[in-house]
C-alpha cells in the first residue's frame, strides 16, 4: 500500500512540475508577445501625422507632440525645431499637452510646463523653435515618473493651411532638432547623441 | 486528478493562444511598425488599419536609406497579404532607382517616403520608367535633407527618380544666391527701380506719424475672373461678385509712413474683407495670398493677386511701398501673370 502511495505522490509531483513549466512558458510568452517593440528602448519624440486634410478647408487642426518615454534622470530643461513649409502652411501657437512637471520639490505633477515660443518669427522663418526651462534649477523638472502608460502629449501644434494648398500636396512637419536636457549633461535625451529619437508629423492634402 | 491536469494544460495552452493573438492578431497602430523580413504585411494588419480607419506607419531601410509607407485606413478598398519591401539605390547622382518588391496592385494607394541625407535644390521630381515620366514626386524635409514622397498603388514596379530642373524663377534666386559678384538686384531680390518711380521703403525702417493724414483711393477688383470662368476653381465661383467689383474706388485715409499692405489690412477690416497674407522674408515684404476667399492659383496656375499704383506695378512686396498723398491703389487679380491686367505695359 504504502509503495502505491508513494508512486501516486510521484506521480502528482511530476504531473505539478509538468503544470508549473507550462505556466512559466505561457507567461514568458505572453510578456514577450505583448510586451513593447524592441526598439523602443529609445525614447520617440513624435508629431502626429493626422487624417488627410482638404485643400479647400481652411478650419485650424492641432497635431499632438508625443513622447514615448524619458530616461531616469530629472529633465528640467527641453527643447525642439521643426521646420515646416511657410508657404503652405501656417503656425498659429502652441496650445498645453497633458505631460506634467514636478511641482516643488517633492511633491508629484498636476502641474504644466509653461512652454516659450515666438509664432510670428516661426512664420517668418519656417522655424518652429519652442522652449521649457525649469527656473529653479530642477524643482519643476520633466520626470518618467509623470508619464502616463500612453498619450503622452508633451505639447500640440496648432496650424491651418495656406491658400497655396493644392490636391497632393504633401507637407512635412520635420524635427531639426530636440533635446530634454537634465542638470547631468551625460544623461541628456538628444537627437545629436541618439538617445532620443524622433518622428516627424506628414500632412497629406486630399480632397 | 489525469483530468484535472488535462484541464490545467488546456487552459495554459488557450493563455498561450491568447498571447501570440495579441501579438499577430491585431498590431498597435501607433507605433511605427518595422517591415518584416521579406517585406509581406499580413492581410489581418490592413483589415485592422480600414476597420479602425487609422493611419498605418511602416518602416525600412535599404542600402543605407531609411523608406518608410504611410498607409491611410481610409484608402484601404480590398484587404489581402502586401508586400512593402524596397530596394532603393542611387544609381548615378541624384538619380535614385526604386524597386517594389509587390507583385500587382495593392488595391490602394500608399505613400511611400524616402529619406536622403543630402539636400536638394530642386523643388519638385518625377519618376520614369523607361525614360518615360510616370508619376511625379513630391520634395519635403528639413534644412540638410530631402524626403521623395511618392503615391503608389504597387503596381508600378520600378522606376528612376530625378530632380526636375529648376524653374527660371528659382534659377534666378540660386544664382542670385550663388553669386558673389555684384549684383543689380537689392538684398531682396527686387530688380532695378524705373527711373521716376518710388525706391521701396523696408519695413523695419518705416516711421508712421500718427500726427500727419493723408488720403489715396483704394480699390479691389477681380474682373479677370469672369473672362476665365472655366479655370475657376468651381467651390470659389460664389465669392466673384457679379461686375467683379469687390470694393469700388473708396478714398481711404492714412498716416505718414505707412505702406499699402498696412492700408490694406485696415481697408479689408473695416469693409468686412477677408484678407489672408503670409510674410516672405526673402522679399522682406507681405505676400497676398487671398482677398474676398479668392487666392492665388484660384483661377489657373498663373493667377494671384497684384497690385497698382498710379498706373505702375510695383516690382516689389506691398509692405515695402510707402503710400503719398493722393496715391491711387487697385487691388487686380490676374490669371495670366498680370499680362491681362496690363502688366507688360509697365
Amino acid at each position: 500500500m504504502a509503495g502505491r502511495g508513494e508512486g501516486a505522490d510521484k506521480k502528482k509531483r511530476s504531473w505539478i512540475w509538468i503544470a508549473g513549466i507550462g505556466i512559466l512558458i505561457a507567461v514568458v510568452a505572453f510578456l514577450l508577445l505583448n510586451g513593447k517593440d524592441s526598439d523602443s528602448g529609445v525614447p520617440t519624440l513624435m508629431i502626429e501625422t493626422p487624417q488627410k486634410l482638404s485643400a479647400s478647408k481652411r478650419d485650424e487642426f492641432v497635431l499632438d507632440v508625443t513622447i514615448s518615454d524619458l530616461g531616469e534622470a530629472r529633465y528640467p530643461a527641453m527643447s525642439m525645431s521643426v521646420s515646416f513649409d511657410v508657404s503652405r502652411l501656417e503656425f498659429l501657437g502652441i496650445e498645453e499637452g497633458n505631460v506634467f512637471i514636478l511641482n516643488g520639490e517633492n511633491s508629484l505633477g498636476q502641474q504644466l510646463p509653461d512652454w516659450s515660443c515666438d509664432v510670428k518669427n516661426s512664420n517668418e522663418t519656417g522655424m518652429i523653435n519652442i522652449m521649457y526651462l525649469d527656473m529653479t534649477g530642477g524643482k519643476y523638472a520633466f520626470s518618467k515618473e509623470l508619464l502616463a502608460e500612453e498619450d503622452n502629449v508633451v505639447l500640440r501644434l496648432r496650424f491651418r493651411l495656406r491658400g497655396s494648398v493644392r490636391k497632393g500636396d504633401i507637407l512635412e512637419l520635420n524635427f531639426e532638432d530636440a533635446v530634454f536636457a537634465a542638470s547631468n549633461e551625460s544623461e541628456s535625451l538628444a537627437i545629436t547623441t541618439d538617445t532620443l529619437k524622433t518622428k516627424n508629423g506628414r500632412l497629406v492634402i486630399g480632397e | 486528478m489525469r483530468r484535472r491536469f488535462s484541464f490545467l494544460w488546456a487552459f495554459i495552452i488557450l493563455i498561450s493562444l491568447c498571447a501570440c493573438q495579441g501579438n499577430f492578431g491585431s498590431v498597435n497602430l501607433q507605433d511605427a511598425i518595422q517591415i518584416p523580413e521579406g517585406g509581406i504585411i499580413e492581410e489581418n494588419v490592413i483589415r485592422q488599419l480600414k476597420s479602425e480607419n487609422a493611419i498605418g506607419m511602416f518602416y525600412g531601410q535599404s542600402n543605407g536609406l531609411k523608406y518608410e509607407w504611410t498607409i491611410f485606413g481610409s484608402d484601404i478598398a480590398e484587404t489581402k497579404d502586401i508586400k512593402l519591401e524596397v530596394t532603393i539605390d542611387e544609381v548615378k547622382d541624384r538619380e535614385i532607382n526604386v524597386t517594389l518588391s509587390q507583385d500587382g496592385s495593392f488595391g490602394f494607394y500608399g505613400l511611400l517616403s524616402i529619406h536622403l541625407t543630402e539636400k536638394w535644390a530642386e523643388n519638385s521630381a518625377t519618376a520614369y520608367q523607361n525614360e518615360q515620366p510616370v508619376i511625379s514626386v513630391s520634395l519635403t524635409g528639413g534644412k540638410n535633407k530631402t524626403i521623395l514622397n511618392c503615391n503608389l498603388d504597387g503596381s508600378l514596379k520600378s522606376f528612376v527618380i530625378k530632380p526636375d530642373a529648376l524653374s527660371e524663377e528659382d534659377s534666378v534666386s540660386k544664382e542670385t544666391e550663388d553669386d558673389t559678384e555684384e549684383s543689380t538686384k537689392d538684398q531682396y531680390l527686387t530688380d532695378p527701380i524705373p527711373e521716376g518711380k518710388p525706391k521701396p521703403v523696408e519695413p523695419e525702417n518705416q516711421e508712421v506719424d500718427k500726427r500727419k493724414t493723408y488720403t489715396c483711393t483704394f480699390s479691389i477688383e477681380c474682373s479677370t475672373i469672369l473672362n476665365n470662368l472655366e479655370q475657376l476653381d468651381p467651390d470659389k465661383l460664389e465669392m466673384v461678385p457679379s461686375g467683379g467689383v469687390i470694393l469700388p474706388q473708396t478714398k481711404v485715409t492714412f498716416y505718414e509712413g505707412e505702406s499699402v499692405f498696412d492700408v490694406l489690412q485696415r481697408v479689408c477690416k473695416e469693409h468686412g474683407i477677408h484678407m489672408e497674407s503670409s510674410w516672405t522674408p526673402i522679399y522682406n515684404s507681405a505676400y497676398i495670398e487671398g482677398i474676398h476667399n479668392l487666392y492665388e492659383f484660384d483661377c489657373g496656375s498663373l493667377s494671384g493677386w497684384m497690385y497698382h499704383v498710379n498706373g505702375w506695378y510695383p516690382n516689389y512686396g506691398c509692405s515695402r511701398y510707402q503710400l503719398k498723398d493722393g496715391d491711387v491703389v487697385e487691388w487686380r487679380y490676374t490669371c495670366d501673370l498680370g499680362n491681362d491686367v496690363g502688366r507688360g505695359m509697365n
